[in-house]
């Protein structure tokens, strides 16, 4: 689903933020990227995402080069930020209409769609309110809901549960197998790391834009936690 | 406690004069932009400062030395006071940094003297551009002593104080009656309007009223600026010799922006209260939704973006509105010389009507700030699965669902009134569209070209920095040149047109390929 072959990024000024980046993340994963801040994890998510430029590797979503088809590999794909800024001059019920109109989701579809996803965050009776009076919560429910809507072939969630209540972040994570259960791909960053033990069939460990340890998580954690893999991968590095 | 205004202050102007950091420009090229902006600042102060002094040149030359000073001074405040009615209010309210300020321990007196100042800093620039020459050619070509020269000097400091406390008041009022009601950036648009034009409408009446009686004598001149303004009585005395009316005009002064500071400051959490709470009322039920084209609906996200923010509205509808009004009165009015007060013009009207209406159409668009209004939704924005054109081709759309339908009416009105020949017809459309489009895909150009995300306060992309420059007098003298040209050859008119349509139509092209090609991607890192 998605190939990442040699990807580096270095920024103007010369800081390397990612360097030689090799990950496959076939249909069905829930990819678990976990690094320190300033890891280059949000560096490589945003390339993925196609919102970031790159000059060295490749990256392929589907097969299709984010390069050279963005838009049909962005048709196929979800990304939420940590941080999601979004248009707060629609109300949440124009923001999803939107959000359908670029994704060219059919009528019944989104409406079937919004109606479910709503319902299961429940913020349905706000979607009438506009953005601006949301609480950052709501914003990331509605954020999450907009990129379920359009059943994307791989979602890619950088610190997804960062702001849910827990109500939220359990139906979060209900949704996010139900969609790798479908066929689709996960590729998420998180800090916690008893999330990502939980949820994650593989992970990634990135230090220092290197990708340190990457594969299915039975075979990096053994019998260890990933909090202490973790540890030991971050001390043997430096 | 004093230095934390001047703190804030410093923030202030640096969200204005900084460019995109989240691009991690190296360091020479930010230093580049940032004497651009200041190069460009600079050239625009000198146009007109050398247009205040040549007038004031007349003005001493026809022996009314004694109206120079107080007619540049009521000249500054009445500009003052209209282009701050457009931005104190969203400078002053709903900044995004208003919830990290008032979690603070700073006075809130601090926080609004900051951003008035910041203000101020920019009103006193005008100022003296206008005034600073004008004292020269005064001091230089008549006989006046030093004191008046500091009396002036001193003036300068104050004179911008009275016009940005009543602009501040009326951005309160029309902010406080508004926000009660549901469509309240419509309403503070249309009440923004209505005060600049009632002023403006105001100030024309003053002159008009004189013009009736006589018009070159300077006693009467003096009078029209007393009515036009009303400190200017006690600054004429001052400049006079009147020590104390010197002294009570810059009381007053100071008065009024102490007197405006504590009123804000006394209601500011309650303002921004009801301007940053939107009222939920939580009741959606599920209903049918209605699909669009991608492109339709990119569309329709700018213009809710554009209506959402009114400084945005006033700033570049202002124009277009002008100019309708402008249209209706000249198609009404029936002596057009002494309305216009140009003798012999109903003899070239019908030739200068399309130069008109372009000089309308290339001050507005809504273009050169919208690529930094995405600010730090602009990741949204670049991940959209569309192609890269159609979300330009939305903002070019909505300048031009703004300038098309204006021009169209303006030039259909003037049209019937007054009768030009089929050609000098075909170019008052053709000309003024030619601008329209060109200043639309200009604009765009020059804010990829210029982008900054990290600014806290809308005001600072519509209002200030290069792309908000570049975009106003570069368009002004787009205009002028042809309009200079077109009224010294005007046996040529009609080919300066062609002329003209065919560059603009060429640029519009070329610029057009290289907004195409700049990758909303190389803005994102």
């Amino acid at each position: 689903m998605l190939t990442i072959s040699h990807f580096s990024k270095t920024y103007k000024g010369g800081k390397t933020a990612v360097s030689d980046l090799n990950l496959e993340i076939k249909p069905g994963d829930i990819y678990g990227f976990i690094g320190h801040n300033g890891a280059g994890k949000t560096t490589t998510i945003k390339a993925v995402a196609g919102i970031l430029d790159f000059e060295a590797g490749e990256i392929t979503i589907d097969g299709q080069s984010i390069r050279q088809n963005p838009v049909a590999c962005k048709m196929k794909m979800a990304y939420i930020p940590d941080n999601p800024d979004i248009y707060e001059f629609f109300t949440g019920i124009q923001y999803l209409n939107f959000i359908c109109d670029m994704y060219r989701v059919p009528k019944k579809e989104r409406e079937t769609r919004i109606s479910r996803y709503a319902g299961l965050f429940e913020i349905t009776h706000n979607l009438g309110d506009l953005i601006s009076s949301y609480s950052h919560g709501m914003k990331q429910k509605l954020v999450l809901i907009s990129a379920f809507i359009h059943d994307p072939k791989l979602l890619i969630l950088d610190e997804p549960f960062v702001g849910l209540d827990p109500k939220a972040s359990l139906t979060l994570k209900n949704l996010m197998h139900e969609l790798c259960s479908q066929g689709s791909a996960i590729f998420f960053s998180t800090h916690v790391l008893e999330v990502a033990q939980k949820l994650c069939n593989k992970i990634a460990i990135i230090k220092n834009g290197r990708l340190v340890i990457s594969g299915p998580i039975d075979g990096i954690l053994g019998n260890n936690s990933l909090e202490d893999v973790f540890m030991e991968v971050s001390e043997d590095v430096r | 406690m004093s230095a934390r205004w001047i703190s804030l202050l410093g923030v202030n102007l640096r969200s204005i004069f900084a460019l995109s950091q989240t691009s991690r420009k190296k360091k020479n090229k930010r230093n580049m932009n940032m004497a651009l902006m200041i190069v460009l600042y600079v050239f625009v102060g000198l146009i007109f400062a050398v247009y205040c002094g040549v007038l004031s040149a007349l003005y001493v030359y026809m022996g009314m030395e004694e109206i120079v000073m107080p007619m540049m001074m009521t000249i500054a405040s009445v500009v003052i006071l209209i282009t701050s009615i457009f931005k104190a209010n969203g400078f002053l309210f709903a900044s995004r940094d208003d919830d990290l300020l008032l979690s603070l321990p700073v006075d809130t007196h601090q926080i609004i003297v900051s951003r008035l100042s910041t203000l101020y800093i920019f009103d006193l620039v005008e100022t003296a551009v206008v005034m600073l020459p004008s004292l020269v050619v005064v001091a230089v070509m008549s006989n006046v002593g030093a004191g008046f020269i500091i009396s002036v000097l001193l003036s300068i400091l104050f004179i911008p104080m009275i016009p940005l406390a009543i602009a501040a008041l009326i951005g309160i009022i029309v902010t406080y009656i508004s926000c009660r009601f549901k469509h309240k950036n419509f309403l503070s648009v249309v009440f923004g309007m209505l005060f600049v034009i009632i002023i403006m409408f105001f100030s024309m009446s003053a002159q008009n009223m004189n013009d009736q009686i006589i018009m070159d004598m300077s006693k009467l001149l003096l009078d029209l600026f007393r009515r036009t303004y009303f400190p200017t009585s006690l600054y004429i005395s001052g400049l006079s010799g009147n020590v104390m009316s010197l002294i009570g005009f810059i009381v007053l002064s100071l008065s009024a922006a102490i007197g405006v500071t504590a009123a804000i400051a006394w209601k500011y959490k309650r303002i921004t209260t009801f301007l940053t709470t939107e009222k939920s009322s939580g009741n959606y039920r599920m209903q049918s939704l209605k699909t669009s084209g991608t492109m339709f609906s990119l569309y329709r996200k700018e213009f809710k973006l554009y209506t959402s923010i009114p400084v945005y509205v006033l700033n570049t509808a202002f124009s277009f509105v002008f100019m309708i009004i402008i249209a209706i009165a000249l198609f009404f009015v029936k002596d057009i010389e002494s309305f216009l007060k140009i003798p012999g013009a109903k003899n070239y009207i019908a030739l200068a009507l399309p130069i008109v209406l372009s000089f309308f159409m290339a001050l507005s668009s809504t273009t050169y700030p919208s690529i930094s209004l995405e600010g730090k939704k602009l990741w949204l924005t670049a991940h959209l699965p569309v192609p890269q054109k159609q979300i330009y081709h939305a903002k070019l759309l909505v300048n031009l669902t703004l300038s098309v339908p204006t021009c169209i009416i303006s030039s259909v009105l003037l049209i019937i009134r007054f009768r030009p020949d089929t050609l000098n017809a075909v170019m008052t459309f053709l000309v003024p569209l030619a601008y329209g489009i060109f200043v639309s895909i200009f604009g765009l150009w020059v804010n990829l070209k210029f982008p900054n995300f990290d600014w806290v306060n809308p005001v600072t992309v519509i209002k200030q920095g290069i792309p908000a420059m570049i975009c106003i007098f570069g368009g002004m003298i787009v205009v002028i040149i042809p309009a200079f040209l077109i009224f010294t050859f005007s046996e040529a008119a009609h080919i300066i047109y062609i002329i003209v349509v065919s560059v603009l139509a060429v640029l519009s092209f070329i610029l057009y390929r290289l907004v195409s090609g700049t990758k909303l991607l190389s803005l994102t890192e």
